[in-house]
């Protein structure tokens, strides 16, 4: 049997996997798990749903060798897989239309950033604290629309406010989101 | 960490618009300029790039929550049940036999003055396809080279996009192909002009029926012989390439 620690870099860990050495797996879980838990939590709300969709992708991760590390980060991946596996889900249960088609292909062939590059706790340090930098009117509508799932023209009935005012925070939210993390992100 | 905070250069209108390209809210026509400004302008790919990173980065925003503690032992455990049943990778460019590379300098030469109509015209619709910045920076070299495959009996269509002296990859953009069963798959062939056919590579489709490969063939063709025509099969999954069976998908260089 293969033995990990935690200075076992995540491609070893894949590549590891992928020969066969399924206790990779668990490393893996141990370091994204909350991740990717805590990314359908939120969107799902439900814990036990949210829990079958951290093992659907923790077991399909595993079982059909789709992440290509050339493409992106694991954390990244994980976190965007995360998000659009809830969001189908939302979707299947709700009769609101929604277009998953470009999140589903947005992983992007890009050179890995810095951030991406620092440990996941640093990660989430810096992103926490570069979100409670926005104004409160940006942060809420990127978060009503990434976390939840929320379209801009849903925000736009929810929050009753009209959708190109939606469109315009959320867009200078994410700009300044951007340059907050400077450096950071390229 | 911290973050190292740097002046932008580009115009706030710009920036809303690359903005909003990253969060899906354009419309086609919007997209279509971001993505010529795109290839145009690498201070845009450049900004593009870091507004897509910090979207994508959103997840690690959350307070994390400590999943509960038999979720590990489930996902291991469910693994360990399922060992020997493993799927294939999709999409998936398998091995690749065909060196395709010293064909295409021939490509190059007898394809220049047809492609020169069609070039504008590929180059926006695979730009439409950007996924990479590896296809950004082939498609800004001026001498970068479009083929255009479209389908026989069905409507697929698609390019093949490479650059001439750089010799280290082929990237393929299809769209419309049929969905194929597990135990088949799409294999691309480079005819020449004597007749025998040098294999490329193969793929799957995504559900929606699009494909998006890189190619790195390493099949030498005869010296002196010339590339007449990009040729799509499909093939049993499990066996041998077959060059000898009805094209699905062609191109002629």
């Amino acid at each position: 049997m293969a033995r990990f620690s935690t200075d076992t870099s995540d491609i070893e860990l894949i590549h590891s996997l992928r020969a066969g050495h399924q206790e990779a797996l668990a490393v893996l879980y141990d370091r994204y798990g909350g991740l990717v838990y805590t990314v359908a939590l939120r969107l799902l709300k439900q814990p036990a749903e949210a829990e079958d969709l951290t093992q659907d992708i923790f077991f399909n991760f595993w079982k059909q060798n789709k992440y290509d590390p050339g493409r992106a980060v694991l954390s990244t991946y994980l976190g965007l897989v995360a998000r659009s596996r809830a969001l189908d889900r939302i979707a299947k249960r709700s009769t609101q239309q929604r277009s998953l088609q470009r999140l589903q292909g947005s992983i992007p062939e890009r050179a890995m950033t810095p951030l991406e590059n620092a440990t996941l706790s640093e990660q989430q340090e810096t992103v926490q604290q570069a979100l409670s930098q926005l104004k409160d009117q940006q942060r809420q509508v990127l978060e009503m629309n990434f976390y939840q799932g929320i379209s801009h023209a849903d925000i736009a009935r929810q929050l009753d406010m009209p959708l190109g005012t939606v469109k315009t925070r959320a867009r200078q939210g994410l700009i300044e989101l951007r340059r907050r993390l400077g450096g950071a992100v390229g | 960490m911290n973050p190292n905070k740097m002046p932008n250069p580009l115009p706030e209108e710009k920036r809303m618009l690359l903005a909003g390209y990253v969060l899906g809210d354009l419309v086609p026509e919007e997209r279509e300029r971001v993505e010529q400004l795109v290839l145009d302008d690498p201070v845009m790919l450049k900004e593009l790039q870091a507004l897509q990173a910090s979207f994508e980065v959103m997840p690690q925003g959350l307070v994390p929550v400590v999943p509960p503690a038999h979720l590990r032992e489930r996902i291991v455990m469910r693994s360990s049940k399922a060992v020997g049943v493993r799927e294939p990778r999709e999409p998936e460019v398998r091995q690749s036999r065909g060196k395709i590379w010293p064909v295409l300098v021939g490509v190059v030469a007898i394809s220049t003055l047809a492609l020169a109509m069609d070039n504008l015209r590929l180059r926006n619709q695979l730009a439409q396809r950007i996924k990479s910045d590896r296809v950004a920076s082939i498609l800004q070299q001026p001498n970068s080279r479009l083929i255009a495959l479209t389908g026989d009996g069905n409507d697929a269509a698609g390019t093949l996009l490479f650059t001439p002296g750089n010799w280290q990859e082929v990237i393929v953009s299809l769209g419309d192909l049929p969905p194929l069963p597990p135990e088949e798959i799409y294999r691309m062939w480079l005819m020449l002009e004597n007749g025998t056919v040098i294999y490329c590579g193969e793929f799957n489709t995504q559900n929606d029926g699009s494909v998006f490969v890189r190619f790195t063939p390493d099949e030498t063709p005869p010296k002196g012989v010339k590339a007449t025509q990009l040729l799509v099969t499909i093939d049993g999954s499990q066996t041998e390439p077959d060059p000898s069976r009805e094209p699905v998908m062609t191109g002629a260089i």
